[in-house]
Protein backbone atom coordinates (compact mmCIF):
# COMPACT_ATOMS: atom_id res chain seq x y z
CA UNK A 1 0.00 0.00 0.00
CA UNK A 2 2.13 3.36 -1.23
CA UNK A 3 1.89 6.03 1.09
CA UNK A 4 2.92 9.68 0.03
CA UNK A 5 5.26 11.88 1.89
CA UNK A 6 4.50 15.07 1.73
CA UNK A 7 8.07 16.39 2.60
CA UNK A 8 10.39 13.95 1.21
CA UNK A 9 8.18 13.56 -2.09
CA UNK A 10 8.40 10.23 -2.58
CA UNK A 11 5.96 7.48 -2.42
CA UNK A 12 6.71 4.80 -0.56
CA UNK A 13 4.97 1.17 0.93
CA UNK A 14 3.35 1.99 4.31
CA UNK A 15 4.28 -1.79 5.42
CA UNK A 16 7.56 -0.93 4.11
CA UNK A 17 8.55 1.85 6.91
CA UNK A 18 6.09 0.14 9.43
CA UNK A 19 8.35 -3.10 9.17
CA UNK A 20 11.66 -1.05 9.24
CA UNK A 21 10.03 0.72 12.37
CA UNK A 22 9.32 -2.38 14.12
CA UNK A 23 12.42 -4.26 13.12
CA UNK A 24 14.54 -1.09 14.38
CA UNK A 25 11.75 -1.13 17.67
CA UNK A 26 12.59 -4.66 18.08
CA UNK A 27 16.84 -3.99 18.02
CA UNK A 28 16.36 -1.32 20.50
CA UNK A 29 14.24 -3.09 22.83
CA UNK A 30 16.77 -5.81 22.54
CA UNK A 31 19.64 -4.29 23.27
CA UNK A 32 18.29 -0.75 25.33
CA UNK A 33 20.26 1.31 22.46
CA UNK A 34 17.85 3.98 20.80
CA UNK A 35 17.96 2.95 17.20
CA UNK A 36 18.04 6.27 15.73
CA UNK A 37 21.74 5.65 14.33
CA UNK A 38 19.97 2.64 11.98
CA UNK A 39 16.85 3.99 11.34
CA UNK A 40 18.66 7.00 9.73
CA UNK A 41 20.91 4.73 7.78
CA UNK A 42 18.09 2.59 6.71
CA UNK A 43 15.91 5.52 5.83
CA UNK A 44 19.16 7.46 3.48
CA UNK A 45 19.54 3.57 2.09
CA UNK A 46 15.72 3.57 1.12
CA UNK A 47 16.06 6.70 -0.65
CA UNK A 48 14.81 9.30 1.44
CA UNK A 49 16.45 12.99 0.93
CA UNK A 50 18.49 13.02 3.85
CA UNK A 51 17.75 16.47 5.49
CA UNK A 52 13.99 14.74 5.78
CA UNK A 53 15.61 11.49 6.96
CA UNK A 54 17.96 13.24 9.26
CA UNK A 55 14.76 15.35 10.94
CA UNK A 56 11.98 12.89 10.44
CA UNK A 57 14.05 10.89 12.99
CA UNK A 58 14.69 13.28 15.52
CA UNK A 59 10.82 12.70 16.18
CA UNK A 60 10.82 9.29 16.23
CA UNK A 61 13.42 9.42 18.68
CA UNK A 62 11.20 12.00 21.04
CA UNK A 63 8.38 8.97 20.69
CA UNK A 64 10.51 5.98 21.23
CA UNK A 65 12.50 7.47 24.18
CA UNK A 66 9.02 8.94 25.97
CA UNK A 67 7.81 5.26 27.52
CA UNK A 68 11.55 4.75 28.96
CA UNK A 69 12.08 8.47 30.18
CA UNK A 70 8.59 7.78 31.94
CA UNK A 71 9.23 4.79 33.42
CA UNK A 72 12.63 5.83 35.05
CA UNK A 73 10.80 8.98 36.33
CA UNK A 74 8.53 7.03 38.46
CA UNK A 75 10.84 4.94 39.74
CA UNK A 76 13.15 8.14 40.51
CA UNK A 77 15.87 6.34 38.41
CA UNK A 78 16.69 9.86 37.58
CA UNK A 79 18.91 12.90 37.95
CA UNK A 80 16.53 15.67 37.60
CA UNK A 81 19.66 18.56 38.03
CA UNK A 82 21.91 16.74 36.19
CA UNK A 83 19.39 15.91 33.13
CA UNK A 84 18.35 19.48 33.24
CA UNK A 85 22.30 21.10 32.55
CA UNK A 86 22.98 18.23 29.81
CA UNK A 87 19.43 19.42 28.15
CA UNK A 88 21.00 23.49 28.50
CA UNK A 89 24.18 21.53 26.66
CA UNK A 90 22.08 20.02 24.63
CA UNK A 91 19.76 22.77 23.20
CA UNK A 92 22.74 25.05 22.55
CA UNK A 93 24.63 22.11 20.90
CA UNK A 94 21.34 21.22 18.82
CA UNK A 95 20.51 24.64 17.31
CA UNK A 96 24.26 24.73 16.51
CA UNK A 97 24.10 21.56 14.53
CA UNK A 98 21.40 22.65 12.63
CA UNK A 99 22.66 25.73 11.99
CA UNK A 100 26.09 23.84 10.30
CA UNK A 101 23.16 21.27 8.71
CA UNK A 102 21.58 23.88 7.08
CA UNK A 103 24.49 25.46 5.44
CA UNK A 104 26.12 21.55 4.67
CA UNK A 105 22.79 21.33 3.00
CA UNK A 106 23.05 24.64 0.74
CA UNK A 107 26.47 23.52 -0.19
CA UNK A 108 25.48 20.12 -1.44
CA UNK A 109 27.35 18.82 0.94
CA UNK A 110 25.55 17.15 3.04
CA UNK A 111 25.18 13.98 1.96
CA UNK A 112 28.62 13.91 1.59
CA UNK A 113 28.95 14.81 5.63
CA UNK A 114 26.91 12.21 6.44
CA UNK A 115 28.81 9.78 4.83
CA UNK A 116 31.96 10.65 6.22
CA UNK A 117 29.85 10.79 9.70
CA UNK A 118 28.34 7.97 10.01
CA UNK A 119 31.46 5.79 8.93
CA UNK A 120 33.66 7.51 11.83
CA UNK A 121 30.57 7.11 14.34
CA UNK A 122 29.25 3.73 12.95
CA UNK A 123 32.63 1.76 12.24
CA UNK A 124 34.25 2.60 15.72
CA UNK A 125 31.34 2.21 17.81
CA UNK A 126 30.89 -1.17 15.68
CA UNK A 127 34.63 -2.05 16.37
CA UNK A 128 34.44 -1.04 20.31
CA UNK A 129 31.50 -3.23 20.60
CA UNK A 130 32.80 -6.40 18.34
CA UNK A 131 35.75 -6.19 20.56
CA UNK A 132 33.58 -6.13 24.16
CA UNK A 133 31.32 -8.37 23.05
CA UNK A 134 33.51 -11.28 21.77
CA UNK A 135 35.60 -10.96 24.40
CA UNK A 136 32.44 -11.25 26.89
CA UNK A 137 31.65 -14.49 25.24
CA UNK A 138 34.69 -16.11 24.87
CA UNK A 139 35.03 -15.46 28.76
CA UNK A 140 31.33 -16.37 29.23
CA UNK A 141 32.54 -19.41 27.86
CA UNK A 142 35.65 -20.24 30.23
CA UNK A 143 32.83 -20.10 32.98
CA UNK A 144 34.66 -17.26 34.17
CA UNK A 145 32.35 -14.85 36.25
CA UNK A 146 32.98 -11.29 34.30
CA UNK A 147 34.60 -9.00 37.60
CA UNK A 148 33.58 -5.74 37.63
CA UNK A 149 36.99 -3.31 38.88
CA UNK A 150 36.20 -0.46 41.14
CA UNK A 151 35.71 2.26 39.28
CA UNK A 152 38.49 4.81 40.23
CA UNK A 153 37.38 8.73 40.46
CA UNK A 154 36.73 10.86 37.59
CA UNK A 155 39.90 11.78 35.43
CA UNK A 156 41.79 15.47 36.91
CA UNK A 157 41.08 17.14 34.84
CA UNK A 158 36.92 17.12 35.90
CA UNK A 159 37.79 17.81 39.19
CA UNK A 160 39.97 20.61 38.70
CA UNK A 161 36.65 22.54 36.99
CA UNK A 162 34.95 25.55 38.39
CA UNK A 163 31.29 25.93 39.18
CA UNK A 164 31.23 22.40 41.26
CA UNK A 165 27.66 21.76 42.77
CA UNK A 166 26.40 18.95 44.13
CA UNK A 167 24.28 16.22 42.23
CA UNK A 168 22.09 14.19 45.22
CA UNK A 169 20.50 11.80 42.90
CA UNK A 170 24.43 10.72 41.03
CA UNK A 171 26.25 11.46 44.39
CA UNK A 172 28.42 13.33 43.14
CA UNK A 173 30.18 16.74 43.92
CA UNK A 174 31.02 18.27 40.20
CA UNK A 175 31.61 20.94 37.96
CA UNK A 176 28.70 22.04 35.73
CA UNK A 177 31.43 22.62 32.86
CA UNK A 178 31.54 19.08 31.74
CA UNK A 179 28.14 18.08 32.16
CA UNK A 180 26.78 20.79 29.86
CA UNK A 181 29.79 20.47 27.10
CA UNK A 182 28.96 16.19 27.49
CA UNK A 183 25.49 17.79 26.49
CA UNK A 184 26.72 20.47 23.80
CA UNK A 185 28.49 17.56 22.28
CA UNK A 186 25.30 15.11 22.01
CA UNK A 187 23.07 17.84 21.10
CA UNK A 188 25.54 18.54 18.28
CA UNK A 189 26.13 15.10 16.86
CA UNK A 190 22.05 14.34 17.08
CA UNK A 191 21.19 17.60 15.44
CA UNK A 192 23.69 16.84 12.43
CA UNK A 193 23.26 12.71 11.95
CA UNK A 194 19.18 12.03 12.97
CA UNK A 195 20.99 10.25 16.09
CA UNK A 196 19.42 10.55 19.89
CA UNK A 197 22.96 9.70 20.43
CA UNK A 198 22.25 7.44 23.95
CA UNK A 199 25.14 5.41 22.87
CA UNK A 200 27.63 7.79 22.84
CA UNK A 201 26.14 9.79 26.13
CA UNK A 202 26.08 6.58 28.46
CA UNK A 203 29.00 5.76 28.40
CA UNK A 204 30.11 9.74 28.35
CA UNK A 205 28.27 9.73 31.52
CA UNK A 206 29.47 6.52 33.09
CA UNK A 207 33.09 7.52 32.37
CA UNK A 208 34.20 10.91 32.63
CA UNK A 209 31.58 11.83 34.86
CA UNK A 210 31.35 8.40 36.87
CA UNK A 211 27.17 8.60 37.18
CA UNK A 212 26.22 5.78 39.04
CA UNK A 213 24.10 3.23 36.73
CA UNK A 214 21.03 2.97 38.59
CA UNK A 215 20.41 6.55 36.95
CA UNK A 216 22.60 6.98 33.97
CA UNK A 217 19.87 5.52 31.88
CA UNK A 218 17.16 7.51 33.03
CA UNK A 219 19.10 11.07 32.90
CA UNK A 220 20.25 9.93 29.56
CA UNK A 221 16.76 9.45 28.20
CA UNK A 222 15.88 12.47 29.87
CA UNK A 223 18.61 14.38 27.53
CA UNK A 224 17.13 12.44 24.29
CA UNK A 225 13.77 12.89 25.10
CA UNK A 226 13.94 16.78 25.47
CA UNK A 227 17.22 17.94 23.41
CA UNK A 228 15.70 15.47 20.01
CA UNK A 229 12.13 17.05 20.64
CA UNK A 230 13.92 20.41 20.68
CA UNK A 231 15.83 19.68 17.66
CA UNK A 232 12.73 18.56 15.94
CA UNK A 233 11.72 21.91 16.38
CA UNK A 234 14.25 23.65 14.95
CA UNK A 235 14.94 21.12 12.28
CA UNK A 236 10.71 22.04 11.31
CA UNK A 237 11.53 25.98 11.32
CA UNK A 238 15.19 25.79 9.36
CA UNK A 239 15.53 23.21 7.26
CA UNK A 240 11.40 22.46 6.87
CA UNK A 241 12.29 18.86 6.40
CA UNK A 242 10.54 17.26 9.63
CA UNK A 243 8.04 14.70 7.75
CA UNK A 244 5.16 14.17 10.31
CA UNK A 245 3.73 11.32 7.98
CA UNK A 246 7.05 9.57 7.60
CA UNK A 247 8.15 9.85 11.39
CA UNK A 248 4.01 8.85 12.28
CA UNK A 249 4.95 5.34 10.29
CA UNK A 250 8.12 5.23 11.61
CA UNK A 251 6.88 5.86 15.66
CA UNK A 252 3.84 3.47 15.65
CA UNK A 253 6.44 0.37 14.05
CA UNK A 254 9.32 0.88 16.69
CA UNK A 255 6.74 1.82 19.70
CA UNK A 256 5.23 -1.72 19.06
CA UNK A 257 8.58 -3.58 18.00
CA UNK A 258 10.44 -2.31 21.04
CA UNK A 259 8.09 -3.97 23.50
CA UNK A 260 8.43 -6.97 22.10
CA UNK A 261 12.50 -6.84 21.81
CA UNK A 262 12.18 -5.83 25.30
CA UNK A 263 10.48 -9.03 26.48
CA UNK A 264 12.26 -11.46 23.99
CA UNK A 265 15.51 -10.14 24.71
CA UNK A 266 14.84 -11.68 28.40
CA UNK A 267 14.45 -15.11 26.84
CA UNK A 268 17.90 -14.60 24.27
CA UNK A 269 21.49 -15.11 25.21
CA UNK A 270 22.78 -11.40 25.03
CA UNK A 271 25.90 -11.43 24.71
CA UNK A 272 26.15 -13.36 21.82
CA UNK A 273 23.28 -11.25 20.23
CA UNK A 274 25.30 -8.36 20.85
CA UNK A 275 28.06 -9.79 18.42
CA UNK A 276 25.08 -9.45 16.01
CA UNK A 277 24.11 -5.79 16.69
CA UNK A 278 28.24 -5.05 16.51
CA UNK A 279 28.59 -6.25 13.04
CA UNK A 280 25.38 -4.75 11.49
CA UNK A 281 26.41 -2.07 12.43
CA UNK A 282 29.80 -2.41 11.02
CA UNK A 283 27.97 -3.60 8.06
CA UNK A 284 26.06 -0.27 7.60
CA UNK A 285 29.87 2.05 8.59
CA UNK A 286 30.70 -0.25 5.51
CA UNK A 287 28.26 0.72 3.32
CA UNK A 288 28.64 4.28 4.12
CA UNK A 289 32.52 3.48 3.08
CA UNK A 290 31.41 2.21 -0.41
CA UNK A 291 29.54 5.00 -0.94
CA UNK A 292 32.35 6.99 -0.74
CA UNK A 293 34.40 5.66 -2.94
CA UNK A 294 32.06 3.95 -5.72
CA UNK A 295 30.99 6.50 -8.28
CA UNK A 296 27.33 5.51 -8.69
CA UNK A 297 26.09 4.86 -11.97
CA UNK A 298 24.30 8.61 -12.33
CA UNK A 299 26.69 11.39 -11.36
CA UNK A 300 24.33 14.40 -11.59
CA UNK A 301 21.28 15.26 -9.16
CA UNK A 302 19.17 17.95 -9.30
CA UNK A 303 17.38 19.78 -6.41
CA UNK A 304 14.85 22.49 -6.30
CA UNK A 305 15.27 25.55 -4.23
CA UNK A 306 13.04 26.01 -1.59
CA UNK A 307 12.07 28.99 -0.73
CA UNK A 308 14.97 31.21 0.69
CA UNK A 309 17.24 28.79 -0.20
CA UNK A 310 20.51 29.55 -2.60
CA UNK B 1 -8.74 44.76 -69.17
CA UNK B 2 -7.19 46.72 -67.07
CA UNK B 3 -9.77 46.13 -64.67
CA UNK B 4 -9.33 42.93 -64.36
CA UNK B 5 -5.52 43.07 -64.22
CA UNK B 6 -6.27 45.77 -61.52
CA UNK B 7 -8.55 42.98 -59.71
CA UNK B 8 -5.83 40.60 -59.68
CA UNK B 9 -2.98 42.90 -58.28
CA UNK B 10 -5.70 43.78 -55.36
CA UNK B 11 -5.44 40.11 -54.75
CA UNK B 12 -2.22 39.78 -54.77
CA UNK B 13 -1.79 42.46 -52.63
CA UNK B 14 -4.74 41.82 -49.99
CA UNK B 15 -5.16 38.00 -50.18
CA UNK B 16 -1.86 37.18 -47.85
CA UNK B 17 -2.85 39.57 -45.51
CA UNK B 18 -6.09 38.99 -45.44
CA UNK B 19 -5.68 35.19 -44.95
CA UNK B 20 -2.64 35.99 -41.88
CA UNK B 21 -5.60 38.31 -39.85
CA UNK B 22 -8.35 36.33 -40.73
CA UNK B 23 -7.04 32.85 -39.31
CA UNK B 24 -8.00 32.10 -35.51
CA UNK B 25 -6.94 29.81 -33.18
CA UNK B 26 -9.47 29.61 -30.24
CA UNK B 27 -8.66 27.18 -27.09
CA UNK B 28 -10.29 25.68 -24.64
CA UNK B 29 -9.69 23.12 -21.57
CA UNK B 30 -11.50 19.82 -19.70
CA UNK B 31 -10.59 21.38 -16.55
CA UNK B 32 -9.76 25.03 -15.66
CA UNK B 33 -8.92 23.78 -12.34
CA UNK B 34 -6.97 20.58 -11.67
CA UNK B 35 -7.19 18.59 -7.79
CA UNK B 36 -4.08 16.23 -7.77
CA UNK B 37 -4.27 14.47 -5.26
CA UNK B 38 -0.73 13.49 -4.05
CA UNK B 39 -1.19 9.71 -3.98
CA UNK B 40 -2.07 9.75 -7.21
CA UNK B 41 0.24 9.00 -9.72
CA UNK B 42 -1.14 12.15 -11.84
CA UNK B 43 -3.73 12.92 -14.11
CA UNK B 44 -3.73 14.84 -17.50
CA UNK B 45 -5.70 17.98 -18.83
CA UNK B 46 -6.87 17.79 -22.03
CA UNK B 47 -7.05 21.43 -24.37
CA UNK B 48 -8.76 21.74 -27.12
CA UNK B 49 -8.53 23.81 -30.22
CA UNK B 50 -10.21 25.18 -33.28
CA UNK B 51 -9.04 27.34 -36.53
CA UNK B 52 -11.29 29.07 -38.28
CA UNK B 53 -11.69 29.33 -41.23
CA UNK B 54 -10.64 25.83 -41.59
CA UNK B 55 -7.54 25.36 -44.32
CA UNK B 56 -8.21 25.72 -47.97
CA UNK B 57 -6.53 23.73 -51.05
CA UNK B 58 -3.16 25.26 -49.95
CA UNK B 59 -2.67 22.26 -47.72
CA UNK B 60 -3.60 21.38 -43.73
CA UNK B 61 -2.13 23.10 -41.12
CA UNK B 62 0.37 22.08 -38.03
CA UNK B 63 -0.29 22.96 -34.25
CA UNK B 64 2.52 23.58 -31.78
CA UNK B 65 1.07 23.75 -28.41
CA UNK B 66 3.80 24.98 -25.45
CA UNK B 67 2.35 24.34 -22.00
CA UNK B 68 4.07 26.59 -19.22
CA UNK B 69 3.69 26.54 -15.81
CA UNK B 70 4.74 28.60 -13.05
CA UNK B 71 8.49 29.01 -12.48
CA UNK B 72 10.89 27.05 -10.01
CA UNK B 73 14.44 27.46 -9.47
CA UNK B 74 16.79 24.57 -9.72
CA UNK B 75 20.73 23.19 -8.83
CA UNK B 76 22.47 20.44 -10.96
CA UNK B 77 25.37 18.91 -8.85
CA UNK B 78 27.96 16.40 -10.34
CA UNK B 79 29.61 14.46 -8.26
CA UNK B 80 33.44 14.01 -8.83
CA UNK B 81 36.32 12.25 -7.49
CA UNK B 82 38.32 14.53 -4.85
CA UNK B 83 41.14 13.77 -2.22
CA UNK B 84 39.75 9.70 -3.11
CA UNK B 85 35.97 10.54 -2.29
CA UNK B 86 32.94 10.91 -4.31
CA UNK B 87 31.55 14.15 -3.60
CA UNK B 88 29.42 16.61 -5.31
CA UNK B 89 32.24 18.85 -7.04
CA UNK B 90 30.30 20.96 -9.57
CA UNK B 91 26.70 22.54 -9.68
CA UNK B 92 24.98 25.17 -12.17
CA UNK B 93 22.29 27.05 -10.80
CA UNK B 94 18.63 27.66 -13.02
CA UNK B 95 16.66 30.35 -12.10
CA UNK B 96 13.03 31.02 -13.43
CA UNK B 97 12.81 27.71 -15.45
CA UNK B 98 9.00 26.77 -15.82
CA UNK B 99 8.03 24.02 -13.43
CA UNK B 100 6.59 22.69 -16.56
CA UNK B 101 7.56 22.99 -19.85
CA UNK B 102 5.27 20.51 -22.55
CA UNK B 103 6.07 20.99 -26.24
CA UNK B 104 3.53 18.94 -28.08
CA UNK B 105 2.80 19.09 -31.92
CA UNK B 106 0.94 17.62 -34.79
CA UNK B 107 4.41 16.96 -36.34
CA UNK B 108 8.00 16.51 -35.84
CA UNK B 109 9.15 19.84 -35.79
CA UNK B 110 11.86 19.53 -38.17
CA UNK B 111 9.14 18.52 -40.90
CA UNK B 112 7.24 22.22 -40.11
CA UNK B 113 9.75 24.19 -41.53
CA UNK B 114 9.86 26.37 -38.79
CA UNK B 115 13.43 28.91 -38.04
CA UNK B 116 14.78 27.93 -34.85
CA UNK B 117 12.57 29.57 -32.39
CA UNK B 118 13.80 29.55 -28.60
CA UNK B 119 9.91 28.90 -27.48
CA UNK B 120 10.03 25.44 -29.33
CA UNK B 121 13.48 24.18 -28.23
CA UNK B 122 14.68 23.00 -24.53
CA UNK B 123 18.32 23.46 -25.09
CA UNK B 124 17.84 27.06 -25.88
CA UNK B 125 14.50 27.97 -23.07
CA UNK B 126 17.52 26.08 -20.53
CA UNK B 127 20.42 27.81 -21.54
CA UNK B 128 18.57 30.90 -21.47
CA UNK B 129 17.94 30.34 -17.82
CA UNK B 130 21.18 29.31 -16.49
CA UNK B 131 22.98 31.86 -14.25
CA UNK B 132 27.01 30.66 -14.52
CA UNK B 133 26.97 31.97 -17.95
CA UNK B 134 29.49 30.22 -19.43
CA UNK B 135 29.14 26.25 -18.73
CA UNK B 136 26.61 24.61 -20.76
CA UNK B 137 27.72 20.92 -20.68
CA UNK B 138 25.14 21.01 -17.40
CA UNK B 139 22.22 21.55 -19.74
CA UNK B 140 21.43 18.09 -21.57
CA UNK B 141 21.60 16.64 -18.27
CA UNK B 142 19.24 19.18 -16.77
CA UNK B 143 17.13 18.54 -19.50
CA UNK B 144 17.35 14.77 -18.95
CA UNK B 145 16.91 14.88 -15.09
CA UNK B 146 13.77 17.15 -15.67
CA UNK B 147 12.53 15.06 -18.30
CA UNK B 148 12.61 11.70 -15.84
CA UNK B 149 10.41 13.61 -13.72
CA UNK B 150 8.43 14.49 -15.86
CA UNK B 151 8.47 18.15 -15.55
CA UNK B 152 10.04 18.63 -19.58
CA UNK B 153 8.40 16.80 -22.09
CA UNK B 154 8.34 16.73 -25.50
CA UNK B 155 5.90 14.49 -27.68
CA UNK B 156 6.22 15.34 -31.74
CA UNK B 157 2.88 13.73 -32.10
CA UNK B 158 0.98 15.04 -29.14
CA UNK B 159 -1.12 17.30 -30.89
CA UNK B 160 -3.91 14.90 -32.34
CA UNK B 161 -5.59 16.54 -35.31
CA UNK B 162 -9.76 15.75 -34.74
CA UNK B 163 -10.71 16.91 -38.22
CA UNK B 164 -8.17 19.60 -40.66
CA UNK B 165 -9.55 22.84 -38.25
CA UNK B 166 -9.84 21.35 -34.74
CA UNK B 167 -7.35 19.45 -32.62
CA UNK B 168 -6.44 18.49 -28.92
CA UNK B 169 -3.63 18.17 -26.70
CA UNK B 170 -3.28 15.34 -23.51
CA UNK B 171 -1.23 17.66 -21.13
CA UNK B 172 -0.07 15.13 -18.45
CA UNK B 173 0.20 16.84 -15.04
CA UNK B 174 2.81 14.70 -12.40
CA UNK B 175 1.66 14.40 -8.82
CA UNK B 176 4.45 16.63 -7.68
CA UNK B 177 3.36 18.94 -10.27
CA UNK B 178 3.98 22.72 -8.97
CA UNK B 179 0.88 24.47 -7.97
CA UNK B 180 -0.19 27.33 -10.01
CA UNK B 181 -1.46 28.86 -13.08
CA UNK B 182 -0.32 26.97 -16.42
CA UNK B 183 -0.60 28.93 -19.55
CA UNK B 184 -1.28 26.77 -22.84
CA UNK B 185 -0.81 28.21 -25.95
CA UNK B 186 -1.16 27.02 -29.57
CA UNK B 187 0.90 28.04 -32.67
CA UNK B 188 -0.67 27.49 -36.12
CA UNK B 189 1.76 26.62 -38.69
CA UNK B 190 1.59 26.74 -42.55
CA UNK B 191 4.26 26.94 -44.93
CA UNK B 192 6.85 27.01 -42.34
CA UNK B 193 5.23 30.18 -40.67
CA UNK B 194 3.18 30.84 -37.54
CA UNK B 195 -0.03 32.32 -38.62
CA UNK B 196 -2.42 32.51 -35.84
CA UNK B 197 -1.95 31.89 -31.87
CA UNK B 198 -4.62 31.05 -29.52
CA UNK B 199 -3.63 30.52 -25.62
CA UNK B 200 -5.56 29.12 -22.39
CA UNK B 201 -4.71 28.47 -19.02
CA UNK B 202 -5.53 25.86 -16.32
CA UNK B 203 -4.71 26.09 -12.53
CA UNK B 204 -3.28 22.97 -10.61
CA UNK B 205 -3.99 22.49 -7.31
CA UNK B 206 -2.39 19.27 -5.30
CA UNK B 207 -5.36 18.38 -2.56
CA UNK B 208 -5.72 16.19 0.31
CA UNK B 209 -4.53 15.58 3.44
CA UNK B 210 -0.55 15.59 2.20
CA UNK B 211 -0.69 18.73 0.90
CA UNK B 212 -1.75 20.22 3.86
CA UNK B 213 1.24 18.56 6.12
CA UNK B 214 3.07 20.18 3.34
CA UNK B 215 1.73 23.59 3.25
CA UNK B 216 1.38 23.56 6.78
CA UNK B 217 5.16 23.08 7.11
CA UNK B 218 5.77 25.16 5.05
CA UNK B 219 3.55 28.26 6.49
CA UNK B 220 3.46 27.78 10.02
CA UNK B 221 6.59 26.12 10.89
CA UNK B 222 7.05 26.65 14.65
CA UNK B 223 3.07 25.00 14.62
CA UNK B 224 4.07 22.19 12.91
CA UNK B 225 6.92 21.27 14.70
CA UNK B 226 5.14 21.24 18.09
CA UNK B 227 2.65 19.39 16.55
CA UNK B 228 4.54 16.90 15.10
CA UNK B 229 6.12 16.98 18.88
CA UNK B 230 3.22 16.46 20.49
CA UNK B 231 1.92 13.39 17.98
CA UNK B 232 5.57 12.01 19.25
CA UNK B 233 5.19 12.22 22.54
CA UNK B 234 1.46 10.77 22.68
CA UNK B 235 2.62 7.73 20.38
CA UNK B 236 5.39 6.95 22.91
CA UNK B 237 3.25 7.79 25.97
CA UNK B 238 0.39 5.49 24.41
CA UNK B 239 2.83 2.80 23.13
CA UNK B 240 4.02 2.78 26.98
CA UNK B 241 0.78 1.90 28.34
CA UNK B 242 -0.63 -0.58 25.17
CA UNK B 243 1.99 -2.56 25.93
CA UNK B 244 3.12 -2.21 29.59
CA UNK B 245 3.95 -5.38 30.57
Amino acid sequence: MPIYLPIAELSVDLFFLLGIGAAIGFISGLFGVGGGFLLTPMLLFAGVPAPVAVASVTAQVVASSTSGALSYFRRGAMDIKMGGYLVLGGIFGSALGVWIFGILSSMGQLDLFLSLGYLLLLGSVGTLMFVESVRAVLKSKKQMTVVRRRQPGQAPWVQRLPLRTRFRKSQLYISIVPVILIGFAIGIIGALLGIGGGFVLVPALVYILRVPGKVVVGTSLLHLLAVMAVTCFLHALQTQSVDTLLAFCLMVGSVAGAQFGASAGQHLPGERLRVLLALLILAIAIRFGLGLLIAPSQLFTLSQLGFGEG
Amino acid sequence: MQNLLRLALFLLVLLPGCALAQIEVVMSNSDPVVAVHSNFRGQAVTLFGSIDPPPGDDGPYDIVVVVQGPPTDWVVREKQRQFGFILNAASVRYDRVPGYYGIFSSRPLEQLGLEELPRFDLTALVASQRTEADDPAFDDEFIRLMSGTGRFSVAERGVAMLSPSAFSVRVPIASNATNGLYLARAFVVANGEIVAEGTTRYTVRTQGFERYVADLARSNPPVYGLATILIALAAGWLGGVLFRR
